[in-house]
């Protein structure tokens, strides 16, 4: 197991930083199977895996079991007024019951 | 451990070399066969086949993707708010900020509530992990990570655990320890190993694996006992920044949503995608299921929150506004899936009514944008972490 880092000087510009890390312009993913199947991949055979792969996966997405929306949309709604009552955000909870919702206090002097 | 059902794909003898394995559906000159994953990935590097170009292949995934938008549009018969409009209205929304948990030094990033519903766990830029009381708004521990930007963070079911990384590649395991001369950073267990950072990590259900997600356009999930990766998911075209599993009793699925615009359910045991939707037009910041695991929710750069039923496999719902111009970072829902909590970079946050569409309310008290939101596991609050530093727990 590799031992802790110690920041080193880029990490504690970043420490500073107001720039968040370059989301969105990483590498991209690795190929799995052209690396596995060694160096007599050329860039050509891999790409035509990759594309023989998205046929692939396209058809198995157009061949799968629809619903209409008219059925899925009335049982999300039959899911939410079953579940309306328990859940204190849309049916409110008294005061009491809710952790954190102070109870008020009354101060009596006398 | 091992009762859970498979969603798509059958365990049994792969019809190319007959060994017991995960199978998955590949077609071969228009025949369905079951291969196993090694199998399919071997077919899918032969050589040409017959009148196979790249450019063949393209126009054939080309006229595949518009028969899929075909098939989904057949199904569209009625929008979502219509069929609502036979439900009640929501009544009079009043939810304040109830307590407030400073003592992050930068921006928080990330946050997790434990299923205790009392603890959560935050992570930030400056590299600290706090675990607080959200009763009392106490500090019970604090973990200084060796890197900056600490995305992700993830409390484990038992409560005795938690799981954070970053800018250092890597998910690390925590376990919590009430005994004062112990120092946390000692028991660190590495997990995950990713080439590019962290950006959402996730226990299934047990302590024993995690599931991560990271820039470098991959999801993992990984045994946490020995490290080992279990199984990888490839089919991001560019950074996952988000993904939610799926509520227990539906089954092995999570969704992912990346910088490819593309939220993808993927199946657990097999890797393989499921179902791929597209309809964002940018960045997919956050994804949530839906509590009854039919539908789930995701929120992006383009200012909007969509819908995604995954039996009707189309979007169904969406939730934007003309004044609503900053991104969604954040989205969850109540328990009962009736309100969309999402929260937007302009500061604020929103709450959706999701069946009707509309919004109910908008939230202030935060200074700067709203990075991660979660609702609490019993429904009566939800914690929100900002780059100003501190988290509100509003109820």
């Amino acid at each position: 197991m590799r031992p802790p880092l110690r920041p080193s000087r880029s990490d504690l510009n970043s420490l500073f930083s107001l720039e968040p890390p370059l989301i969105g312009l990483g590498r991209g993913p690795l190929l799995p199977h052209a690396l596995s199947l060694g160096a007599a991949m050329s860039n050509n055979m891999a790409k035509i895996a990759e594309a023989r792969k998205t046929v692939e996966q396209l058809k198995l997405e157009v061949n799968i079991d629809r619903m209409k929306v008219s059925q899925a949309a009335a049982e999300l709604l039959a899911f939410c007024e079953t579940h309306a009552k328990d859940d204190p955000l849309v049916t409110p909870v008294p005061a009491a019951e809710n952790p954190f919702r102070d109870k008020r206090l009354f101060c009596v002097l006398l | 451990m091992c009762d859970q059902t498979f969603l798509v794909n059958v365990f049994g003898s792969c019809d190319n070399c007959f060994k017991q394995r995960a199978l998955r559906t590949v077609f071969k000159k228009s025949q369905q066969l079951s291969y196993c994953s090694i199998c399919a990935e071997i077919m899918a590097a032969d050589g040409l086949h017959e009148n196979e170009t790249l450019a063949s292949l393209k126009s054939e995934a080309e006229s595949l993707k518009g028969k899929l938008e075909e098939e989904r549009a057949k199904l569209h018969d009625v929008e979502l708010h219509q069929v609502a409009e036979r439900v009640e209205a929501l009544g009079q929304f009043v939810m304040k900020t109830r307590r407030t948990l400073k003592g992050h030094g930068n921006k928080v990033l990330c946050m997790d509530w434990c299923k205790d519903k009392r603890r959560i766990v935050s992570s930030s830029q400056d590299g600290k992990v706090i675990v607080w009381d959200s009763f009392t708004t106490n500090k019970e521990h604090a973990v200084t990570m060796p890197c900056t930007w600490v995305m992700a963070c993830a409390y484990a079911p038992s409560g005795c655990a938690i799981a954070c990384g970053g800018l250092d590649n890597k998910c690390s395991v925590y376990p919590l320890t009430f005994d004062k001369n112990e120092n946390m950073a000692a028991k660190k267990k590495s997990v995950a190993m990713h080439t590019n950072y962290l950006s959402a990590c996730s226990f299934t259900n047990s302590d024993m694996q995690i599931l991560t997600a990271s820039g470098d356009g991959t999801c993992a999930l990984w045994d946490v006992e020995s490290g080992q990766l279990l199984q990888s998911f490839h089919g991001h075209g560019a950074d996952v920044l988000c993904l939610d599993l799926a509520p227990s009793e539906t089954g092995n699925t999570f969704v992912s949503g990346g910088c490819d615009k593309k939220a993808m359910v993927w199946d657990m045991r097999s890797g393989q995608c499921v179902q791929a939707f597209e309809t964002h037009e940018s960045d997919i910041n956050s994804v949530r299921y839906y509590p009854s695991g039919d539908a789930f929710a995701s929120g992006s750069d383009d200012a909007t929150c969509r819908l995604y039923d995954l039996r009707a496999d189309r979007e169904v719902a969406i939730y934007s506004k003309e004044s609503i111009i900053f991104g969604a970072s954040s989205v969850d829902f109540s328990l009962s899936g009736r309100l969309l909590f999402a929260g937007y970079n302009d500061y604020t946050i929103n709450v959706w009514d999701v069946l009707k569409g509309s919004r109910v309310s908008i939230l202030f008290g935060h200074e700067n944008r709203v990075s991660t939101l979660r609702v609490s596991p019993d429904g009566t609050a939800f914690c929100s972490g900002s780059w100003d530093h501190t988290l509100r727990v509003w109820a």
